[in-house]
């Protein structure tokens, strides 16, 4: 056990605690505005469905560079460098932290506006999906960067 | 045509002459009575009808304008602006005479202000409907002395005609044939009067011949 | 459209009552949806608002009393909107409008003759407001207005200090009290929006009376016995305005915002005499206001826009009805509707 280790360790469990936040926030806020919607018109559930789903990848990206990590960190070991990897490991980690936990919350709100687009024009759900894309965008790059750096 | 029961005599005779002259008299009075009621009533009958129309018309534009005030504010709201009148009315009765007819009048005293109400939560249409309904409301009174005008009118014109008819058709018509009756029977009287003369003339020349 | 930069800002607390309210606007009655009204028999149009999510509960369709529904409806329309703001402010700002008139009627009654009177019973009162309708019955009747809340116990002992007061004096001061309230509430909850909306309806009430007391050949003292403050529309302006023409002042305030709607009541007033257009393009002009809300994605502006929308939509509804009713001119009817804010 070092201190690497110890920082090692912290990378992994900020990327899926902090990217869980940000899910767990943007779905709820779309959950909510979804659940408002449907109040007065249950039927188009299944149009909401996905808006509320997507904050949730973000979460899922983080379980990803977390599990990624975990794997690494046996490789830390107690040698002399471990502190330096113990570090590089936990900064890998941050990218996909940071921005799943803001992409999520925005994406979530961009999910509930949907909502509230979709209730009153049915057929342009799509376009609400390709608004709450973009912002999953950047939670992509994050993700990228977080494998990159890891690898 | 009926004959009056009467004595033919000279007496009765110069009465009935009395009476036709005066009947005749009475008749021409009246008919220029009629006349002229006829000429009044058609006079005011006139503005009977212009004021009605009027009336009708801005009853029916005040009608239809309050009710769209109605429509435009929440019931409640509408019940509360009018709920007390501040605009107070004076109704006094008089009378008038048109040929010895008595009609009636009115004298409406208006005061105080038509809007009972605070503008800021009340529609416009509302100012509208009671604005004219302050205003119909001389010409509606206007209305009722007229139309009881025309009412006391047609009915003197209806009484003053069945006495000129009954002069014309009847009395003048009976006291002329009564006088022609009496004349006659006068008449006859003289002629009997001097058959019988004629008569007895007779007898007493036969008798002094014989 | 933002109305002079208007700061909404963003509040994801709202968002299940914002997503509900946008699914709600979808019922919303159109302009088409008023006029096809006009050819409907009753039972048909009582259909129409079923569909329209109207609460219809307990009416009797073969005999259909839509003031009944009309004043359901409102109720559950408040409540709803009460409950999703959730702020006491804006629900002051929002409902001391019924407590008001609940405090005109009371106050009217009791200055009526004993004659006209109407018995302490039978005086119907809203009951969705800040001091429900039956409280405040009993408490005016009681003269206990020391358990009133203060912003309408000062009204009450301003009328027991006048004698003999006039009914459109009641109306003036309570009118007037109860805008200074509004704006205050509105100011103290926050919501830009809502204070913003009463500051416009302020100066376009002022702007309008304005018209009607000229129209009405008043003088300057009873306009400025109802001139309000706390609009944008500087008091003393319009004051000073009192004094020009009709056409001046039109021209005079050719800076406004809402000068074409005042340029287009004013050219039908001189038509008509009536000031009916005025009004009807002045409520137009509240609701593009409103409209606004519905730019913010969450954020209680939505609710109270669908609330205003909601109150404009039962008076077109009233405003169809009545005429139906009363076989008025379909053209007077329709030329009548108020905007619509979906």
């Amino acid at each position: 056990m070092s201190l690497g280790y110890v920082l090692g360790l912290i990378g992994v469990s900020s990327a899926v605690i902090l990217a869980g936040i940000g899910s767990a926030i943007g779905i709820g806020t779309a959950g909510m505005a979804a659940s408002g919607a449907m109040s007065e018109d249950p039927k188009k559930f299944g149009k909401y469905l996905l808006l509320i789903a997507l904050p949730g990848t973000q979460g899922i990206y983080g379980f990803i560079i977390a599990f990624l990590a975990f794997g690494k960190l046996a490789a830390i070991g107690a040698g002399a460098d471990s502190f330096y990897k113990g570090f590089s490991l936990m900064l890998a980690c941050q990218p996909i932290a940071w921005s799943g936990l803001f992409s999520a919350i925005w994406q979530g709100k961009v999910c509930a506006g949907g909502v509230g687009m979709t209730s009153k024009q049915p057929n342009e759900s799509g376009k609400a999906m390709v608004m709450a894309v973009f912002v999953e965008f950047y939670a992509v790059l994050g993700l990228i960067i977080s494998i990159f750096a890891l690898g | 045509m009926a004959v009056i029961k009467v004595n033919p005599n000279r007496m009765e005779l110069m009465n009935l002459k009395k009476r036709l002259k005066l009947a005749a008299r009475g008749h021409k009075l009246l008919k220029g009575k009629q006349d002229e009621l006829v000429q009044r009533f058609i006079e005011i009958v006139h503005e009977n009808r212009e004021l009605r129309i009027s009336v009708e018309e801005e009853l029916s534009k005040a009608y239809s304008s309050f009710l769209i005030a109605k429509a435009v504010m929440p019931e409640e709201e509408l019940e509360e602006a009018i709920m007390i009148p501040s605009m107070e009315m004076h109704l006094t009765p008089g009378q008038k005479a048109i040929m010895n007819l008595r009609v009636p009048t009115f004298e409406l005293k208006a005061g105080g202000d038509p809007v009972c109400y605070g503008y800021t939560e009340t529609s416009v249409e509302l100012d509208n409907a009671i604005q004219i309904f302050a205003e119909i409301l001389k010409k509606l009174v206007r209305l009722a002395e007229v139309e009881k005008s025309v009412i006391e009118l047609a009915e003197e014109i209806i009484r003053t005609r069945r006495r000129v008819n009954a002069l014309e058709y009847i009395l003048m018509p009976n006291l002329q044939e009564t006088i022609k009756f009496v004349k006659m029977k006068l008449d006859e009287n003289e002629r009997s009067t001097l058959a019988r003369l004629m008569k007895v003339k007779d007898i007493v020349r036969e008798k002094r011949q014989s | 459209m933002y109305f002079n930069g208007i700061n909404f800002k963003d509040n994801s607390e709202y968002s299940y009552a914002c997503a509900k309210i946008r699914a709600l606007e979808n019922k919303l009655l159109t302009r088409n949806d008023f006029i096809r009204m006009l050819d409907l028999d009753n039972e048909q149009i009582l259909q129409y608002l079923i569909d329209h999510n109207y609460h219809v509960e307990g009416i009797d369709p073969s005999d259909v009393n839509f003031l009944q529904v009309f004043s359901n409806e409102w109720s559950s329309v408040v409540e709803m909107v009460t409950e999703m703001l959730d702020n006491e402010m804006i629900n002051k700002a929002v409902l001391i409008k019924y407590d008001f008139l609940n405090l005109k009627i009371l106050v009217k009654t009791s200055i009526q003759n004993d004659e006209e009177r109407q018995n302490v019973d039978d005086i119907k009162l809203f009951q969705v407001t800040t001091v429900p309708g039956d409280d405040l019955k009993e408490i005016f009747f009681e003269g206990n207005f020391d358990r009133l809340p203060d912003y309408l116990k000062h009204e009450i002992k301003v009328f027991e200090q006048i004698e003999n007061i006039s009914p459109s004096a009641v109306d003036i001061i309570l009118d007037k009290a109860m805008y200074s309230k509004l704006l205050d509430f509105a100011n103290k909850s926050g919501s830009e929006f809502l204070y913003k909306y009463y500051q416009r309806l302020v100066d376009l009430k002022n702007l309008l009376n304005l018209f009607r007391l000229k129209s009405l050949n008043k003088e300057f003292k009873d306009y400025s016995m109802i001139l309000m403050e706390g609009g944008l529309l500087d008091t003393s302006t319009l004051s000073k305005l009192y004094a020009e023409s009709m056409d001046m002042i039109v021209n005079r305030l050719h800076y406004l915002d809402y000068y074409n709607e005042l340029k287009a009541g004013f050219d039908y007033y001189e038509q008509t005499n009536s000031l009916s257009e005025m009004e009807r393009l002045f409520d137009n002009w509240m609701i593009e206001f409103v409209k606004t809300g519905k730019m913010v994605l969450f954020g209680p502006e939505a609710i109270i826009g669908y609330y205003f929308a909601k109150e404009n939509e039962l008076k077109n509804l009233r405003i169809v009805l009545t005429g139906k009713e009363n076989n008025l001119d379909k053209e007077m009817v329709t030329e009548r509707l108020r905007e619509n804010y979906v």
